[in-house]
């Protein structure tokens, strides 16, 4: 009797080895990283961990030295107007660009607007605009961050926008019939 | 006799419990995987330096917060010019391939200093452009070359914890460029790049949610075209998945490749955070693990989370 112990033990034991073992191939089966791919992965963990003797700067030290490298770079400088682009800072698949303006805001404080003109896809099994609007966003300056003022629907648009003016307070786009629509900068809306 | 009983159903017992945890992992569909913290994916929009250290100090700092934290971050600079000497940001800015390096070798170092002395925690950083314009082999060429390579060089010889990865946000639309421009750039750049990955995350639209028979998607690609751009080579696949459509056509490629080239490993979801109707990074993590998972042959752990 004292052998049903290690004998249920082992059973035990080789139980939960057994299906161990079996998940563990399980997943290496599964796994599909091949040799090549995997090599990439082995070196970049390598490169990753490589330097962990540098010392590193201290987070003031290290603002410091980038504020002196970014003092050499010479300021962005933009011109306002229509420009050509075919993405906006936001995925297609909400989104299709048609082309974009930028340009001083209106309320004059010194800020930038970038206006991105095109429809939203909808169903993003489709491949064009089914109605047009225009993606709204402005920045402090052009080396900040953009903050997003909104999507603004021309309600009676046919197919994406395309934008074909603008004069710092109101801009003109056509749909894809060539019927025109204005919109207002200082009050972001269709007028 | 009783305690010798007792010992045999208590080993008995054992047994039984280590059967019921062992069923217990191997059940894919029983919890979906623990979503690891999202990352800041980004629309670069300026070739300022200074804003790409204090994004990387930013992810950083959060990524420190909570280590071990490995994340996978997109700087994507938008489509190349058709010069092939940079490429046109999203506020319509040009930036040559020296600023682009420059400014993903900033980001790495804020990410770097910003982990303080958290010295595990790393990043994947994938350097990216998009598939509009009309993009070529030779831009492939000189995405390894001239912004890639430079940059990773920079990094690995001026700080760790990151690696440098190449990425494109490839779409299937005939507006972003005909078929066989993207598979030439990703073809090129695979050649040409002397390290690192070329991370796909694009999309997959057109594509078929309920068949991997290499059926078509949009513009003339198949799912065969998909799967190159997304899993040959260095390529890797971290998928749009904005909707419920989108995880069921990315399943179908991981299908595809089980079938008839080789299964995909996916870095993880990108969304949106809820942008118009879109995925939040948990909706879209639950529902492309799922989705994976239900599969079968694609079930899969994931790696990363990235909001863009």
């Amino acid at each position: 009797m004292n052998r049903l112990i290690p004998v249920a033990a082992g059973l035990a034991l080789a139980l939960g080895v057994g299906f161990s073992v079996a998940s563990h191939a399980a997943g290496a089966a599964n796994s599909t990283v091949s040799p090549e791919k995997q090599s990439i992965l082995d070196e970049q963990q390598a490169l990753m961990s490589s330097g962990s003797g540098k010392a590193k700067p201290s987070i003031e030290d290290g603002l410091k030295e980038t504020q002196i490298l970014a003092s050499a770079q010479p300021e962005t400088k933009l011109q306002a107007g229509i420009f050509e682009i075919h993405a906006g800072p936001f995925p297609r698949a909400t989104f299709d660009v048609s082309n974009a303006w930028r340009g001083l805001s209106p309320a004059g404080d010194g800020s930038w607007l970038f206006v991105y003109a095109g429809g939203p896809l909808q169903d993003p099994s489709q491949d064009r605009a089914v109605s047009g609007g225009l993606r709204v966003f402005r920045a402090a300056t052009p080396d900040d961050d953009f903050v997003d003022l909104g999507e603004f629907d021309a309600t009676d648009a046919v197919g994406a926008l395309t934008l074909t003016a603008g004069d710092g307070k109101l801009l003109t786009a056509v749909d894809s019939s060539g019927h025109e629509f204005t919109f207002d900068l200082a009050s972001d809306r269709f007028v | 006799m009783a305690m010798m009983a007792r010992r045999i159903s208590a080993a008995i017992a054992a047994s039984c419990l280590l059967l019921g945890v062992a069923v217990a992992t191997a059940d894919p569909a029983s919890a979906v995987q623990s979503k690891p913290r999202t990352s800041v994916s980004r629309y670069v929009t300026t070739s300022s330096t200074s804003t790409a250290y204090n994004w990387g100090c930013a992810q950083g700092t959060a990524d420190a917060a909570t280590p071990i934290q490995d994340s996978e971050v997109i700087l994507d600079f938008g489509s190349q010019l058709s010069s092939n000497t940079g490429a046109t940001a999203f506020s319509g800015t040009d930036i040559t391939y020296a600023q682009i390096a420059a400014f993903a070798e900033q980001y790495a170092r804020g990410y770097w200093i910003c982990t303080g002395s958290d010295t595990t925690s790393t990043l994947h950083l994938a350097i990216g452009t998009n598939s509009s314009g009309s993009p070529t082999s030779a831009m492939g060429t000189s995405w390894a070359n001239s912004v890639v390579d430079p940059a990773a060089t920079w990094v690995y010889a001026n700080t760790f914890q990151v690696a440098i990865d190449g990425a494109n946000d490839i779409e299937l639309s005939s507006s972003w460029g005909s078929l066989s421009q993207p598979r030439a750039w990703v073809a090129a750049y695979d050649s040409a790049a002397n390290s690192g990955r070329m991370v796909d995350y694009g999309d997959a639209a057109g594509c078929s949610q309920t068949s991997y028979a290499n059926a078509l998607c949009n513009d003339g690609w198949h799912q065969a075209d998909v799967w190159y751009v997304s899993w040959a080579s260095r390529n890797w696949p971290l998928p749009e998945v904005y909707y419920s459509s989108q995880s069921k056509q990315w399943t179908e490629i991981c299908l595809y490749g089980y079938h008839y080239q080789t299964r995909l490993s996916f870095d993880g979801p990108l969304t949106q955070a809820g942008y118009g109707g879109t995925y939040t990074a948990a909706q879209g993590w639950s529902t492309f693990w799922t989705d994976l998972s239900n599969s079968g042959a694609c079930a899969q752990s994931l790696l990363y989370s990235s909001d863009i």
